[in-house]
């Protein structure tokens, strides 16, 4: 048979072949350019037009995100693989693709008259707050109104909100939820290294060769960062995660060795750890020697004496306050100080709790006298609760106590440098400390603070002992700026305004490790709503302040706020909005705008602020030096006894957020109940309770009814409930002593009874 | 006609030419493999020592190995009975049993010899020596196999969940049964390839099907227990929400590729792994 190349039936040459499919190729991705993509590629399951990068909404992981949008509605959020979370997202950060169209949006302003709320306008609700504060402020002074801010809020709001009530209203009166969250370790930081926020990052983990998790139930509040702690143990098994936590968390259930410690007893703990570090002879002289101070009771002191003050606490002494067997705080030292690396991390366990300061200043302590500190995977690391309590709120110095960049109220050199920077006259920021949380909701039951500005917080759920602060919100002219309504603060509130919430405006976030990251501004707000920035703008404008603000636009507020950082120890200058857009955050110091950002802090070659000589420079101590803190542990503030024989303590579950107002609206999440009460078979039995019986709480204070959940998880003794609950708030019951440093009010302790329901008379 | 009977003898020895150091399963729909793999290994395995200590060992014959060896038999057959009797009986048998013996050599032992290669081809796509043979794949199959491998491939590969056939477990729908859609992502993936015209970095496209992980997950009592899992139910059945999303990644995100390597350093680490 004769060839013929060019009849059809005989096939293609190689030659023909590879052309043809060239063009096939080609067409492959014409096809999918010119919207012939689906019938060529498998597609998503959910359409997006476009792909913003952006930040998590909720805690203080800080994962990136990318955030689909389709015609104006965000529509997807999936990880971003840029990102240090890797592409992961918890089901929290999911549920960013569903949190702007929950249901019970606030979408318009409303005043309260004769108990009801009315739906005005904008103009009139803003006359009436400028009003109302233009009054108390002519007739009481500047510190009978106060502004309740949150980390949750963007750093130029928060930044803003500070500027105007100190620079520009002269008061000090600035405080927020970061205060119930992360002050004992803000204050831990600031009185150890000098300055406050993490000297670590989160590259510290696939470094570290022992993790010492205390206070922190990571797998649940920051799974995330968790996930990266069982990638490194995935990898090198043999790094042992030591926790230390009242209860067997999900966290506790992976751990190596669990010290299921009595609440409040960490101080005694951590003394007994350095007790084993002294006698293993574990102590990094070098360390010890040349780059520590010791400090007890306010008086400088010595190495020696710590040495002789933990002698009373020597594992066997310990064991029965912690409730912790001897060996294995034995067990816990020696790991610790023995590993190549060790990685300490902490959260509210340590913060919440009347020695939260020196709980945190003491596990500084152990990373310092070990040498455990400032090389690649040893570092006492502090994990923040919120999206922006570091930058927004740590950083702006938007507390009661503070000024921007580190600075304090206390010191008039610090008060005179930011009235220069924000350019107002000598004596204008008024050397009184406004009133820190508690004290600021006492006040207002006092009456001395008229008008309160509250900004998305919900402190009616979150503050502990709340029945005695509703009075207080009663007594004050006090406005909400919320996403939603009703929530328990709403409900006491004057005026409510409807807030812009996550991308509906943008702007600038901060996480764990000190990395500053841009969420940008993508959908526009449903109804009258509008971002927590433009109320603050406008209120300064109302009050007379606009000279604060000559520059009106956020940006503006992040230009001038980045050159202030300048002058301090925060230096993050190089850090614009437009860098911000182009990656998924950086972390500072960074004082310039090559600077690729600094993982590590204090250490010569890696800290562009540290001069370069020796192993470290504390450079936010006049000396270099760190400090070491000597303390006792204290007897508990709520003590048990034969009426209220069982301790409480709280926390929260992986699904939910803060006080629900989000998290409950969203169909998925509201299958995960948060209104259980954990406790152990012992008490069950001895109180008669059975597994989901409605149990009653009671404390000193007051309670609330939940549903028991009998589990081995708990330490005889002991129950646990979580602050989610808003039908069954545990806030009735917790106790709001609070810690003398960092006022942080202790919600880990505190005494109850609790009886079945049906045995209420 | 000779180039017909050279024709099948090559197509068979092209399915032979890969004789399966590890061996292949049963020729088995999916959901079959992923229960025993769920259940553990076979009855009919055991574990050895050595560079494939903890993998498993066939012992006794599968479907695959009944079906190869039919192929064999079948193109011998038919090479002996065209050979036989083109040469030798063709003269001495009637025309019709001429006829008959020609048609069993030419077209129905062939048929079976297709079938045979054919079911030996969808089987040794299936291992993972197959997906690796393409270098595209290289850095997902190395950090599978790397013992301090992270990702959620790694750790299946490292741990045994998967005995075998680890590649293809979790990307079923590319086997047999996937659906039409598979298909052509398959030709896709060839056009790309041949052409070379892939974009770098190589990326899962579109929702992943989350079916492949709940076939052996789910319905777990640690599955169930995770409150997570019963908020997204309806999401992670649609695969609005991929596990990969919490679990994840699957394999090393671009940025962690290290694709800068020889195929001979590649055969080199996959020897040392047992794979060849």
């Amino acid at each position: 048979m004769q060839k013929d190349s060019n009849h059809p039936a005989n096939g293609l040459t190689r030659r023909d072949f590879l052309r043809l499919a060239s063009v096939t190729g080609a067409g492959v991705f014409t096809g999918s350019l010119t919207g012939c993509g689906p019938l060529w590629e498998r597609q998503p399951v959910i359409e997006v037009e476009d792909w913003h990068q952006g930040v998590c909404r909720f805690c203080g992981t800080g994962c990136g995100v990318q955030i689909g949008v389709n015609n104006g509605k965000v529509v997807d959020v999936q990880g971003d693989k840029a990102a240090h979370n890797r592409g992961r997202l918890c089901v929290k950060g999911i549920m960013n693709r569903d949190i702007l169209y929950a249901e019970d949006r606030l979408l318009y302003p409303m005043i309260k008259r004769n108990g009801e709320f009315e739906q005005v306008s904008w103009e009139e609700a803003m006359e009436l707050i400028a009003d109302r504060f233009n009054t108390a402020i002519g007739e009481k002074g500047p510190d009978s109104v106060a502004y309740y801010g949150s980390g949750q809020l963007f750093t130029e709001e928060s930044y803003t909100a500070n500027k105007l009530f100190k620079a520009g209203i002269g008061t000090n009166n600035v405080d927020g939820n970061p205060r119930l969250c992360m002050a004992s370790a803000a204050v831990g930081y600031t009185s150890v290294f000098g300055k406050d926020e993490p000297m670590g990052c989160y590259e510290d983990i696939d470094e570290a060769e022992c993790f010492f998790i205390t206070g922190s139930n990571m797998a649940d509040c920051h799974p995330i960062v968790w996930e990266r702690v069982q990638d490194r143990k995935r990898a090198r098994p043999d790094v042992p995660v030591i926790v230390v936590d009242p209860r067997k968390t999900n966290t506790a259930e992976k751990a190596d060795l669990h010290l299921q410690i009595k609440p409040g007893t960490d101080v005694s703990l951590y003394n007994a750890m350095l007790y084993e570090f002294f006698r293993r002879g574990m102590i990094d002289d070098d360390m010890a020697a040349n780059y520590c101070t010791y400090r007890r009771d306010g008086n400088e002191t010595d190495l020696a004496t710590l040495r002789q003050h933990v002698q009373q606490y020597d594992p066997d002494s310990v064991a029965p306050v912690c409730g912790v067997a001897a060996d294995l705080i034995r067990e816990a030292a020696w790991r610790f100080g023995s590993a190549g690396a060790t990685m300490s991390l902490w959260t509210m366990g340590l913060n919440q709790q009347k020695q939260g300061t020196a709980s945190n200043q003491l596990v500084m302590a152990m990373h310092l006298l070990t040498g455990h500190i400032g090389r690649p995977g040893a570092t006492p690391f502090s994990l923040t609760g919120q999206p922006n309590a570091g930058g927004g709120v740590r950083d702006t110095g938007a507390l009661a106590h503070a000024l921007p960049n580190g600075r304090a109220v206390a010191n008039p050199e610090h008060r005179r440098e930011m009235e220069e920077l924000w350019n107002v006259p000598e004596g204008r920021i008024s050397p009184e400390m406004g009133h820190h949380t508690v004290g600021l909701f006492q006040a207002m039951e006092r009456g001395e603070v008229e008008c309160c500005l509250i900004m998305s917080t919900n402190p009616l759920h979150s503050l502990p002992n709340i029945l005695r602060y509703r009075e207080a919100m009663e007594n004050t002219f006090v406005v909400v700026a919320d996403s939603f309504h009703p929530t328990e603060t709403t409900k006491y509130a004057d005026v409510i305004l409807p807030a812009a919430m996550w991308t509906e405006k943008g702007g600038v976030f901060s996480q764990s490790e000190r990395r500053y990251h841009y969420v940008p501004k993508i959908v526009e707000a449903p109804g009258e709503c509008r971002a927590d920035f433009d109320i603050l703008m406008e209120l300064a404008d109302r009050l007379g302040h606009e000279d604060l603000f000559p520059n009106r636009t956020q940006q503006d507020i992040w230009e001038e706020w980045r050159h202030i950082s300048e002058h301090s120890d925060y230096n993050f200058k190089g850090i614009t909005y437009d860098r911000l857009k182009g990656q998924p955050g950086i972390l500072w110091p960074c004082p310039d705008e090559e600077h690729p950002g600094t993982c590590r802090r204090y250490v010569p070659g890696e800290d562009p602020l540290a001069r370069d000589d020796g192993r470290h420079d504390f450079y936010g101590r006049p000396d270099g030096r760190a400090v070491i803190f000597l303390y006792d542990q204290q007897d508990p503030v709520d003590p048990v006894d034969e009426e209220f024989p069982l301790t409480l303590t709280t926390g929260r579950v992986l699904e939910h957020w803060h006080t629900e107002t989000i998290t409950r609206k969203l169909e998925q999440l509201d299958r995960v109940p948060t209104d259980f009460l954990e406790i152990h078979p012992a008490d069950a039995r001895r109180l008669e309770i059975q597994q989901d019986m409605p149990v009653w709480v009671e404390s000193r204070r007051g309670g609330a009814t939940f549903r028991a959940k009998v589990t081995q998880n708990i330490r005889e003794g002991l129950v646990f409930a979580t602050m989610h609950s808003a039908k069954h708030l545990i806030n009735k019951a917790t106790s709001d002593a609070y810690d003398p440093d960092s006022r942080q009010p202790d919600y880990k302790r505190c005494a109850v009874k609790v009886i079945p329901e049906h045995q209420l008379s | 006609m000779k180039t017909w009977i050279w024709a099948s003898a090559a197509v068979l020895m092209l399915g032979w030419g890969f004789p399966p150091e590890v061996p292949a399963n049963e020729f088995d729909w999916p959901t079959d493999s992923l229960e025993q793999v769920h259940a553990g290994v076979d009855d009919d395995r055991v574990m050895v020592s050595g560079p494939n200590q903890g993998r498993p060992v066939q012992q006794g014959f599968t479907v695959t190995d009944i079906l190869r060896n039919l192929g064999v038999v079948a193109v011998l057959l038919a090479i002996a009975i065209l050979l036989v009797v083109e040469f030798y009986y063709k003269v001495k048998i009637k025309r019709s049993t001429y006829r008959w013996l020609m048609l069993l050599g030419l077209f129905v032992l062939p048929v079976l010899v297709g079938i045979s290669a054919m079911g030996t081809l969808l089987e040794e796509t299936k291992t993972v020596e197959s997906c690796a043979s393409c270098h595209v794949m290289d850095p997902f199959v190395l950090e599978m196999q790397d013992p301090q491998g992270g990702s959620l491939a790694s750790r299946h590969y490292e741990n045994k969940w998967i005995a075998d056939q680890q590649c293809y477990h979790c990307h079923t729908s590319y086997g047999v049964q996937g659906d039409l859609a598979a298909k052509r992502d398959g030709f896709r993936h060839w056009l790309l390839f041949v052409t070379e015209t892939w974009p770098e970095p190589i990326e899962f496209a579109g929702s992943y099907p989350n079916q492949n992980c709940t076939a052996c997950h789910g319905g777990t009592p640690k599955y169930e227990e995770i409150p997570s899992h019963n908020a997204l139910a309806e999401d992670l059945a649609s695969n609005k929400v991929s596990c990969t999303t919490c679990h994840g990644p699957a394999h090393p995100l671009p940025h962690e590729r290290d694709i800068e390597f020889e195929p001979e350093e590649l055969h080199a680490i996959l020897e040392a792994h047992g794979v060849n």
